[in-house]
């Protein structure tokens, strides 16, 4: 343990630095039409009405001034305290020159309330007030964002508590939320511009020809030209984790900077619950906090069976809840490092807040392997031998009746999974036999028991699928803006099943009803409302059709999210 | 130009995009110095290969410009405008005009060309040429890019063309006419922007060397930069 000392790498001390005053970099001010306002520190809301308000707001998160899209002018937004049961309503005003939104994400409400402009509403015009309204029928963890343009990116995010109604079933003393997202001084528009223009731009792990010449010395030429030859034939990249990387981003945890670090405070003997949300534009973390071991006991808002792990992977939007039993007057880290092992969101739990964990070393970047392109099982195990555990495979009593749904492979496509599987307990590419405990989907098991659910009436697939090197995306290989809605029928039990025929994992947001994810326990069904689909898987879901109305559906990662989409309507 | 540009494509951007409704596929506009560089060669050549389009996805408007200035005489390029249409997914399909300079003359063709990824990582165009006089000609470009590091990037470079009739105003003649192998080692000191030095051998072959006796091999330095 040191005390306020911490050593950090060139990179992040630049990016983490906080430098004062706007008038340094030359930003006025005055020279702008546009009501600024300044960064304020992020609060908690609680009760049952609400006054937001979005504002383009001087924010300096790397040392650099720059203007971000904040709630309340808070980066990250108010965190708002509800209680199950109670009506809520909420006046969201909109100061930018632009029309905004904001979508309450997981919450389970009229299509109306959803927040998602051009299917569920007009969306809020500048100088326009919106008010919300909806009763609160669900507890735990959840968040709130923009789904207007690329909002989202520059600060339009905050946490949502809901109370239970009943009694918690598990007990603590301290309870805070830990939100995860990334920051750029880069505008969103000229990110995505650059990914269009050269998908690789942010990517400096990069496959170079020292790499084949250690492969060559390791098990020599015709072995390690094989093990290429797949990738070059297919023209595709083993070192592709994500899209954008701390080479433009730095990572936030409850709106501070690794430099600043969060700080969450316990007494000698508390338990303390902390709720993970990851709240970023593109980047998936893995998070442990090294000497303690998490108890998670709900994902996306809802209890699980407690498991024990050391570390768990979180995708965008998902939130898992966890509770820790530090010891007596220790500092701990709570590192969320990115799956691209370029840069890390940073937090400390100590009993002192001036007493600060070391920060522990982030992992090395890993490769995709032959399983991440949905080569059969077989060849895959002979490829990369990291994958001998049994599958946990859903187990169905008798067959579900398919629904076909249209589907392209051209332009758009360069990847078909061959033969993908359910791979519920893979923890993924970076984290496959890593000494530590990591949790997967398998472990995931629902609180409540779902013995009584109704099995699926129908079944319909999706494929998540994309060209990397002209960086589109879609689904079934139609872009949103050339699909017609999927069709839903109000009162169904549906089956939905992802193949994901790309190298990159997607986490799949369905609005307005909840996705009770095939872990392999028939009778502890884990209700999400993101759902991770792994390069070259495939992974199934039940929804029950509840909520009438038009729905967004669609990838969470915000530079997908434009053409991986599509809209349901439940009639 | 940069900035206009630049302006132009995040205006577009901002105003077509919007998550429901919008669509990600936004106009964009950009352009790339692959070669801008001075050769020590016999002619102490100004030499550029420059590209650049505006379009979506699919659709695109595209030029091509290579040329050189040798320090006395007069430049010769070679131009193209081409309406670029993605066909699979690593291909495009280009077809247009393509308008060559030599010094005082100058020839107009129809241009069919094939511009894409082969595997292997090989950035590769073919371009078939047709004039009105009822030549054709046929220019083939391969480049990879081999990581050094992940800045520094070496890039071998082929380029092949040929003719099927003579045209001695142009200064080319029939058959294999021209063959250049090249290397360049740039430095990426951010990704639009990396100086580079490089060797080049180039051969004139057949009728071509008749007209202008070529085979030598020489060193280049230069400029990669896009926006």
């Amino acid at each position: 343990m040191k005390h306020n000392k911490h050593s950090l790498s060139r990179r992040t001390f630049v990016k983490g630095v906080v430098a004062s005053g706007a008038m340094l970099y030359g930003i006025n001010l005055n020279a702008s039409t546009d009501t600024v306002k300044k960064r304020k520190k992020t609060e908690e809301l609680s009760g049952t009405v609400f006054n937001l308000s979005i504002d383009k707001t001087l924010v300096n998160v790397t040392g650099k001034p720059s203007y971000a899209t904040a709630v309340n002018a808070m980066l990250q937004g108010p965190t708002l305290r509800w209680r199950e049961g109670d009506t809520i309503t909420l006046h969201v005003t909109n100061n930018l020159n632009e029309s905004a939104s904001i979508h309450w994400h997981g919450i389970i409400l009229p299509y109306q309330m959803d927040g998602v402009p051009g299917i569920s509403y007009d969306g809020i015009a500048p100088g326009e007030t919106f008010t919300y309204t909806f009763t609160v029928r669900q507890s735990g963890t959840f968040w709130y964002h923009s789904h207007s343009a690329f909002q989202e990116q520059t600060g339009v995010y905050g946490a949502i508590v809901i109370e239970p109604k009943e009694k918690d079933p598990y007990e603590y003393d301290k309870d805070y939320v830990v939100l995860l997202s990334d920051y750029s001084d880069e505008k969103p528009a000229a990110i995505y511009r650059k990914l269009k223009l050269f998908p690789d731009y942010y990517n400096f792990n990069r496959r170079t020809v020292g790499d084949f010449f250690w492969e060559v010395k390791d098990k020599g030429f015709v072995e390690a030209f094989k093990a290429r030859q797949m990738w070059n034939k297919m023209r595709m990249s083993d070192r592709d984790l994500s899209d954008v990387t701390a080479y433009t981003y730095t990572f936030l945890m409850n709106g501070q900077n690794p430099a600043t670090r969060f700080r969450a405070l316990f007494q000698n003997g508390e338990k303390v619950r902390l709720r993970f949300i990851n709240a970023a534009a593109m980047t998936f973390f893995d998070v442990r906090i090294p000497g303690l071991t998490m108890k998670v006991v709900a994902a996306d808002g809802n209890n699980i069976q407690p498991v024990d792990v050391d570390e768990f992977r979180i995708g965008v939007a998902e939130t898992y809840d966890v509770i820790v039993e530090p010891e007596n007057d220790k500092a701990y880290a709570i590192f969320a490092q990115s799956i691209a092992r370029k840069g890390y969101a940073l937090g400390n739990l100590s009993t002192d807040a001036n007493i600060l964990a070391e920060v522990p070393q982030m992992d090395p970047p890993q490769a995709l392997t032959m399983l991440d392109m949905g080569m059969s099982k077989d060849m895959a195990q002979m490829k990369s031998m990291d994958m001998a555990k049994k599958q946990s495979m859903p187990s169905l009593q008798k067959p579900i009746p398919l629904t076909k749904l249209p589907i392209r492979w051209d332009v758009g496509t360069t990847m078909r999974a061959m033969n993908p599987q359910y791979r519920l307990d893979d923890p993924g590419v970076g984290l496959r036999n890593n000494g530590r405990k990591v949790l997967t989907y398998a472990d995931l098991r629902s609180l409540r028991s779902t013995k009584e659910d109704r099995y699926p009436d129908r079944e319909i697939v999706l494929h998540l699928t994309g060209n990397m090197e002209r960086y589109m995306w879609s689904i079934n290989g139609i872009p949103y803006h050339e699909a017609a809605p999927l069709e839903f029928h109000y009162g169904e039990r549906l089956r939905i099943t992802y193949i994901n025929d790309t190298m990159m994992n997607h986490p799949m947001h369905l609005h307005g009803l909840w996705s009770d994810l095939e872990t392999g326990d028939e009778n502890h069904l884990v209700r999400k409302h993101t759902i991770i689909s792994q390069p070259g898987s495939k992974i199934s879901f039940r929804v029950t059709v509840d909520a009438k109305g038009a729905w967004a559906y669609h990838c969470h990662l915000l530079y997908h999210m434009t053409d991986m989409f599509r809209k349901v309507v439940v009639d | 130009m940069k900035n206009i540009l630049t302006k132009l494509t995040l205006l577009t951007t901002l105003a077509t995009l919007s998550f429901a409704g919008g669509g990600g596929d936004t106009l964009r506009a950009t352009f790339t110095a692959d070669n801008l560089e001075y050769q020590t060669n016999s002619e102490k050549n100004l030499y550029w290969d420059t590209y650049g389009y505006i379009g979506y996805d699919l659709n695109k408007l595209y030029f091509y410009s290579e040329g050189e200035k040798p320090n006395s005489g007069d430049a010769s390029s070679e131009n193209q405008l081409l309406y670029s249409r993605a066909v699979a997914p690593f291909w495009d399909v280009q077809a247009g005009i393509s308008y060559d300079i030599a010094g005082s003359n100058n020839k107009t063709w129809g241009v069919l060309a094939l511009s894409g990824l082969a595997p292997y990582f090989f950035e590769t165009r073919a371009a078939l040429l047709f004039s009105d006089d009822g030549n054709i000609g046929l220019r083939i470009d391969m480049e990879y890019e081999a990581l050094i590091t992940q800045r520094l990037i070496l890039t071998p470079k082929f380029t092949l063309d040929a003719y099927a009739k003579d045209a001695p105003t142009m200064g080319y003649g029939s058959g294999i006419s021209n063959l250049t192998l090249g290397a360049r080692l740039r430095y990426e000191f951010r990704r639009q922007f990396a100086p580079y030095v490089g060797i080049e051998w180039a051969k004139n072959f057949g009728t071509t060397n008749t007209y202008s006796p070529l085979n030598e091999a020489y060193a280049t330095f230069g400029l990669r930069f896009w926006f």
